[in-house]
């Protein structure tokens, strides 16, 4: 696997939430690229962000920084940044460091929807 | 430049090689030395994990080691060359030394930079993080939260020397 790779989806039509999945690791390195890439998705203005990262291998203070400013970002226009399926190295670090109580995270697709709906709804 | 010693026996230069016992064992002490890129960052975790692995360390914690040896680094890539002007382009490195006995594993992270006077205030904790706006010390505080041990040493002639130290689980409670 590359060290970092990022996979853009088309905007989702019907609720205006874009997705996109992150591969590899999100270290000082990699970060600068991602927050790059993720102020090109928000010009797009989407309703709410979901970041797939069920194949995030790794992530570091730099990459939760990065997490953490979406996550401000997208609360100011009444949005929602959702963390879908983290692996369990990633989910860990998150529950260790108390970040499970700030982040929107979702364990599966069907919890997306439900999410979603609840959102918009 | 990299350079690695691996020895059977005991009373290792800088101490703590020896068990109580004052039985040899087994050590490895490894050295590397390399440009302070971030690019480097991932080729160290690769290093530091799969050294903890081969120690017997469970995944939960080589992740925490792996965790603070990258933050300890990057802090150096970011922070210690800043403004400083050394005679020789050599000169600006990270040196990490790695040392595993049978009880834990240290990690050295040595720079020739700005240096500091004082150990480094981090946030002591998430809400302190946020509290900062989510803008620096989340690093530090990975640093203290995930090793068992971590020390500063300030070189009278410049840069800063990070000692972390992550025991085995089964010292850590014996």
């Amino acid at each position: 696997m590359k060290n970092y790779d990022l996979v853009i989806h088309e905007k989702n039509a019907a609720d205006a939430s874009q997705k996109v999945d992150v591969l590899g690791c999100l270290d000082s390195h990699t970060v600068v690229d991602f927050e790059k890439s993720m102020q090109n998705v928000l010009a797009g203005m989407p309703s709410h962000l979901i970041l797939n990262l069920s194949q995030l291998t790794y992530i570091s203070s730099a990459g939760i920084s990065a997490l953490m400013g979406l996550t401000h970002r997208l609360r100011k226009d009444n949005g929602e940044l959702i963390l879908l399926k983290p692996s369990e190295k990633v989910f860990r670090v998150f529950r260790t460091l108390g970040f499970t109580a700030i982040f929107k995270i979702v364990e599966s697709d069907d919890a997306l929807q439900d999410a979603l709906a609840s959102r918009l709804g | 430049m990299m350079s690695a010693d691996e020895t059977t026996g005991g009373g290792g230069a800088d101490g703590g090689f020896e068990d109580e016992t004052g039985f040899n064992e087994e050590v490895v002490d490894l050295d590397l030395s390399c440009r302070p890129h971030s690019r480097i960052l991932s080729t160290i975790r690769t290093i530091v994990t799969g050294l903890a692995d081969q120690h017997g360390f469970p995944d939960d914690i080589i992740g925490q080691i792996e965790m603070a040896v990258d933050e300890a680094c990057a802090n150096v890539i970011r922070h210690a060359y800043t403004g400083v002007n050394l005679p020789n382009h050599q000169l600006y490195r990270i040196h990490l030394r790695i040392v595993l006995c049978n009880q834990a594993m240290t990690i050295h992270v040595i720079d020739n930079g700005i240096g500091l006077h004082n150990k480094p205030k981090g946030a002591s904790n998430v809400e302190e993080y946020l509290q900062r706006g989510a803008k620096g010390g989340l690093g530090l505080h990975i640093m203290d939260r995930f090793m068992d041990e971590v020390s500063y040493q300030y070189p009278e002639d410049g840069g800063t020397h990070v000692i972390m130290k992550k025991y085995l689980p089964t010292a850590a409670t014996s």
